[in-house]
């Protein structure tokens, strides 16, 4: 990773990476095109009709969450580990993206849901343990801003991040191991042609902006350290 | 088959959808601009260099 390192040792915040505006750009730029590719070439489902055209962006909103979820737990096993604040900055920065696409497969479910099923919302096992993920990850997030400590905010962070993914297998698995509305997954073998590789192509056009929203993010939290410790650092009369 | 306003609840779910993503993107280039200025202000005051 290039960047600016400041402090030493134990003390060290992490280095900042360098600026990549030309990744949101191309993020977009990439979404904007596979989603206008998947809803002007996707003819109507024989039993959502033009409704499937919402799936492009539920869907891969849902597995962005997942994606994200695991950062956020794989980042917290390794602060724990390394006690390095790097980590913990990583799993913040996707548990904030995870939230913003979970809040995204809540909304746009919901908005499909109303004329498919007749109803925005039902306490089903799927809607009801994403929405359960979605307040994990705001709670996670107030945790973060209620802490000022770093080191304890990390590690209590940590905590919460690597039980909160527990509710991930939950989520996955809930539309078989309960009689839910919400349908089974889709496979391969289970969606025609034209439609999978519209939610292919926005799967990978999320992931990017997924990707872009996390480096971004780490780079502002990055920023936002190393200010804090020149500001400490010049207070204490001494240089960062 | 067909859905009666189907057209609504597809703009409506885009809607969402864009709110979400434009939004975080420009919390995001705020935020960014925020910490950036804070961290130059903190490294001038220290005698250092600009934020990469």
């Amino acid at each position: 990773m290039t960047g600016v390192t400041m402090g030493r040792g134990a003390d060290a915040v992490p280095a900042i990476p360098k600026k990549r505006s030309w990744l949101g750009v191309v993020a977009l730029l990439v979404i904007v095109g596979t989603q206008w590719y998947a809803i002007s070439t996707s003819a109507p489902d024989r039993d959502m009709g033009n409704l499937q055209k919402i799936m492009y962006v539920h869907i891969p909103s849902a597995w962005m969450f997942f994606i994200a979820f695991f950062v956020v737990a794989l980042a917290s096993l390794m602060y724990l580990w390394k006690r390095e604040e790097r980590y913990d900055l990583v799993a913040a920065s996707a548990a904030e993206a995870g939230a913003v696409f979970t809040g995204m497969a809540l909304a746009t479910g919901s908005i499909w849901g109303r004329p498919t099923w007749g109803t925005y919302w039902t306490w089903d096992a799927r809607l009801t343990s994403t929405a359960v993920t979605f307040l994990i990850l705001v709670g996670y997030l107030a945790l973060r801003s209620a802490v000022d400590d770093t080191e304890r905010r990390a590690r209590w962070s940590a905590a919460v991040g690597i039980l909160g993914a527990l509710n991930v297998p939950i989520v996955y698995m809930s539309v078989r191991w309960w009689r839910t509305l919400h349908q089974v997954q889709s496979s391969q073998s289970t969606v025609a042609g034209p439609y999978r590789t519209g939610w292919q192509l926005n799967a990978l056009a999320m992931t990017l902006v997924l990707i872009w929203f996390i480096m971004a993010r780490y780079r502002a939290a990055c920023l936002e350290r190393a200010a804090e410790s020149a500001a400490e650092n010049a207070a204490l009369g001494g240089r960062a | 088959m067909q859905f009666a306003n189907e057209w609504n609840f597809i703009i409506a779910a885009y809607v969402v959808a864009w709110v979400g993503l434009g939004g975080y993107s420009i919390y995001l280039a705020r935020l960014t601009r925020r910490a950036e200025q804070a961290y130059d202000a903190a490294r001038s005051a220290t005698g250092s260099g600009r934020a990469p």
